[in-house]
């Protein structure tokens, strides 16, 4: 697995949109919008923020990537069948 | 501190005790899912007792939220000043992410005697119990991530060199995931209540 030389991005500047994020997330709930949507957005984008650059996914050899990928379908199924248990449809 | 990462330009080994870690955090995604996705057909089949919407707040979970942030960044800046040998800003960054974790749960514990007092305990309802279930594991989680760094921090500390960083890169994969599991908890919990 050949590393690809990079800089360190900076952690700071990460850190900032992190809680910039958090800010509009929660300023979002007083909005008349539709909020799930954009509750999904901001923590997918946070989300994906903190594996890209502090656990250094964008970076490091893919296998730890594909190791940590691989329940996320699983995961999802079984949020499907709890949902499906519960409510008795998709609906 | 220099901005060049160690491994730039040379090839990247596997190490077995981070693959170790990673491979512990994808089971701890299947455990947290099934706690969240129970929380989410739970929390509103409230016959008796505070529900989600008069019983949660706000203002103690963002901030809690922006001190795990910033405690993700000094947990990041730990292993980047190990990897550039000062070693000594490395373990002064850790002792600051300790405190973080420790400042999260010290407002964990004042959140939980407020709703202890408002009468939202564990066994009130369906809420109750998934809402302590859920917020209480992560707290878990938080406690023995700060015994965690305290431990690679101050027990190991003659230990780690740059030679040696994985030892506070596990304690960080740990961290973040640790993190990033409260941003969803901070969603589905407090935001989508």
């Amino acid at each position: 697995m050949e590393g690809k030389a990079h800089r360190h991005p900076n952690y700071v500047v990460v850190g900032i949109i992190l809680i910039v994020l958090t800010i509009l997330e929660v300023a979002v709930i007083g909005l008349p919008l539709p909020q799930l949507p954009f509750l999904i957005g901001f923590a997918v984008a946070k989300g994906m923020l903190i594996l890209l650059y502090f656990m250094h996914l964008k970076f490091d050899a893919r296998v730890y990537a594909v190791l940590f990928a691989y329940p996320w379908p699983l995961a999802l199924l079984l949020v499907g069948i709890l949902i499906w248990l519960y409510f008795g449809s998709w609906t | 501190m220099a901005s060049h990462h160690p491994t730039a330009g040379v090839e990247i080994s596997v190490d077995s005790r981070k693959l170790g870690v990673w491979v512990f955090l994808a089971s701890e995604v299947i455990f947290f899912a099934a706690l969240i996705t129970s929380y989410l057909v739970l929390h509103n089949r409230v016959t008796s007792g505070p529900t989600a919407h008069e019983a949660l707040t706000l203002t103690i979970p963002t901030i809690n939220t922006m001190i795990l942030l910033v405690s993700s960044v000094a947990m990041v800046l730990a292993l980047a000043y190990l990897r550039d040998g000062n070693r000594r800003a490395s373990i002064a960054w850790l002792l600051t992410t300790a405190w973080l974790g420790i400042c999260f749960l010290i407002l964990k514990a004042v959140e939980y005697n407020h709703h202890l007092h408002e009468g939202l305990t564990p066994s009130v309802n369906v809420f109750g119990s998934a809402y302590y279930t859920v917020t209480g594991f992560h707290a878990a989680h938080v406690a023995a991530g700060v015994i965690w760094i305290l431990s690679v921090a101050l027990g190991l500390r003659r230990r780690i060199s740059p030679q040696n960083d994985v030892l506070v890169e596990t304690v960080g994969l740990y961290w973040h995931f640790v993190d990033l599991v409260w941003v969803a908890i901070f969603m589905v919990v407090y935001l989508m209540r």
